[in-house]
């Protein structure tokens, strides 16, 4: 009965251990755990309503409703878990209700044992034991926010103690026990203030306390706040639960570690490893790492110059045509041109224009200009899906080639670079061509001492002549 | 670059080429220039430019080679506004302002090994 409370507490504060004390206690409680695994069991039924509706001929002997015997009585036995109060004045405490839920199981061991004494409500706790039930209980309720940690921790930290993993300061235990990310060391945090003192019971029963939490880097972008410091510690934990909560991600455990991902783009945040049966994860030492913030040079000229911006600020970043208006106008206004507003950049730049090139080759084959075009929808008779286009710059004279494949862009200009030495006893100097992969012959051009000059990324104004030509067709 | 008596005051460039050299790319290494953004890459309320580092200009593109200082990302662009007059990675120290504070993390944006050329591209 006493485990079947223990049970409670348990599932209120995940898993704490109460020491010898409540050791003591289970040794004295037989077989009372399976009494609260049945009080909720009511048969088939998920609820009372699926059989015991309009049952007038049951009459529970506890509360004198309808439709159920003792033996399913909520009332006596406590409710379930889904189970949803009609009467929202029905504010059971949970703590009372779980002292009533063991108290009932006592009663349904009697009710076992002697089927007579049905409505006997005998407590078979010894006043001291009830005391002691309801002190816990209080010290349940005052450890509002206890850190747990597996049951089996205090077995490794005997085994591992000097290991490398405990004495490495970057080594962070996953526990899904603990309710908060404690840390060993002042060095790993990246700032930490003072709190009210936390309480934190160990799982011998001892209690800490935490006055320091701050924050921990555990990636470069990730940051774990409200770490509680604790310098007993040998090791540190990270809450799974909390970690779970702050990061928005998922973890999954397999047989080799623990991956933490991103929830929604399932970006890696770290992986842990399985070592002697604990998932470690470690975090190289971020404090180093940090990136502060760069003090720009150029805002501490802004703060000298603050006034003379000002007034470009107060007339809604206007440009520096109208300011110069104004200053005619009005004399007091004072702009300078060389302060730098970086709203208006972001909010207003343009690409720059277009002017038109007067730059002409003096020569045939100084300048070419290349282009691909495709793939067409449609292949040619042949099967070309592409054509390339040369275009010389001083003649204007246009080359045509029908390709099936991107790759044969190569193979043509060797044999166009070859053509003009022969047919025209000159060579080429410069190709100009876009971005494409397919131009990037480094090789071929380096052994003809060939530039190859390409246009910017999504500018194909700097390629006009070629594109022009591709308007034609 | 420079008119020596050597080449009867003509320039090597001149020379070479018979044109004068084209000075208008050059801009103050290291200075501040916003480059506008990619139009292809860019929603209705996201920033017209980012600002950046000028470092370089890259063989055969008529452009400049540009530090994101925001993303540490390099880049070669053409739409470039140039503020030849602010340097972002200068050292305070270095400034009038003499304002001591060591904690100010001085990142050298020249350690890429960019092709930085001397001579602009002609067009």
């Amino acid at each position: 009965m006493i485990e079947s409370f223990l049970h409670e507490v348990t599932s209120l504060q995940e898993r704490q251990i109460f020491g010898d004390q409540s050791k003591a206690m289970i040794t004295t409680s037989g077989g009372g755990y399976k009494n609260s695994a049945t009080t909720y069991d009511r048969g088939s039924g998920y609820g009372r309503g699926s059989h015991g509706k309009g049952n007038i001929s049951k009459v529970c002997s506890h509360c004198g409703r309808t439709g159920y015997t003792i033996d399913t009585c909520y009332k006596k036995h406590g409710f379930p878990p889904h189970f949803k109060f009609k009467n929202q004045n029905h504010d059971q405490n949970h703590v009372n209700a779980v002292s009533q839920n063991a108290y009932s199981n006592n009663d349904k061991q009697n009710h076992e044992g002697s089927k007579a004494e049905i409505q006997s409500q005998q407590i078979s706790f010894t006043p001291e034991q009830y005391q002691t039930l309801l002190a816990l209980l209080q010290q349940s309720k005052s450890n509002g926010n206890v850190s747990n940690q597996v049951s089996v921790i205090p077995s490794n930290t005997t085994t591992h103690t000097g290991n490398k993993f405990i004495s490495s300061f970057s080594s962070w235990i996953l526990d899904s026990g603990a309710t908060d990310h404690i840390c060993s060391s002042l060095t790993h945090f990246t700032s930490y203030h003072q709190i009210n003192p936390i309480s934190v019971k160990l799982p011998n029963g001892n209690q800490v306390i935490a006055n320091y939490s701050g924050s921990v880097f555990i990636n470069q972008d990730h940051v774990l706040d409200n770490v509680l410091y604790i310098p007993n510690f040998t090791f540190n934990l990270l809450s799974v639960a909390k970690l779970i909560y702050a990061l928005s991600c998922v973890i999954t455990f397999d047989s080799n570690g623990c991956h933490i991902q991103d929830k929604n783009s399932l970006k890696m945040i770290g992986s842990a490893e399985m070592q002697d049966r604990l998932y470690i994860l470690r975090v190289p030492s971020y404090q180093k790492l940090q990136i502060k913030p760069i003090q720009f040079t150029h805002t501490v000229n802004f703060t000298a110059s603050d006034l003379e911006i000002l007034w470009h600020f107060r007339l809604g970043y206007v440009s520096n045509k109208c300011i110069d208006v104004i200053k005619n106008r009005f004399p007091f206004v004072k702009c300078s041109k060389f302060c730098v507003c970086d709203v208006c950049h972001f909010a207003k730049q343009k690409r720059l224009p277009f002017p038109l090139s007067t730059s002409k080759s003096k020569k045939c084959f100084d300048l070419i200009h290349v282009d691909l075009w495709g793939p067409y929808s449609i292949p040619s008779i042949h099967g070309h899906k592409y054509f390339l286009t040369i275009v010389d710059d001083y003649s204007r004279y246009t080359w045509i080639f029908l390709l099936k494949q991107k790759y044969e862009v190569v193979k043509i200009l060797e044999i166009f670079v070859n053509f003009v030495q022969t047919q025209f006893e000159t060579t080429i100097k410069a190709i100009r061509s876009d971005n494409g992969t397919e131009f990037f012959m480094t090789n071929f051009f380096a052994n003809k001492g060939i530039i190859h000059q390409t246009s910017c990324v999504n500018t194909p104004q700097q390629n006009s002549i070629v594109e022009g030509n591709m308007v034609i067709y | 670059m420079l008119r020596t008596p050597v080449l009867n005051d003509f320039s090597s460039h001149e020379m070479l080429y018979k044109t004068t050299a084209d000075f208008n790319q050059l801009k103050v290494f290291g200075s501040l220039c916003y480059s506008s953004t990619l139009s292809t890459n860019r929603k209705k309320f996201d920033p017209r430019a980012s600002k950046c580092v000028f470092i370089g200009f890259k063989r055969g593109t008529k452009g400049y080679v540009l530090l994101n200082i925001q993303s540490r990302e390099i880049f070669v662009s053409r739409d470039v506004v140039f503020y030849e007059h602010i340097f972002p990675y200068q050292r305070v120290e270095d400034t009038s302002n003499k304002i001591d504070s060591p904690n100010i993390v001085h990142q050298n944006p020249f350690i890429e090994d960019q092709p930085i050329l001397d001579q602009p591209v002609l067009s």
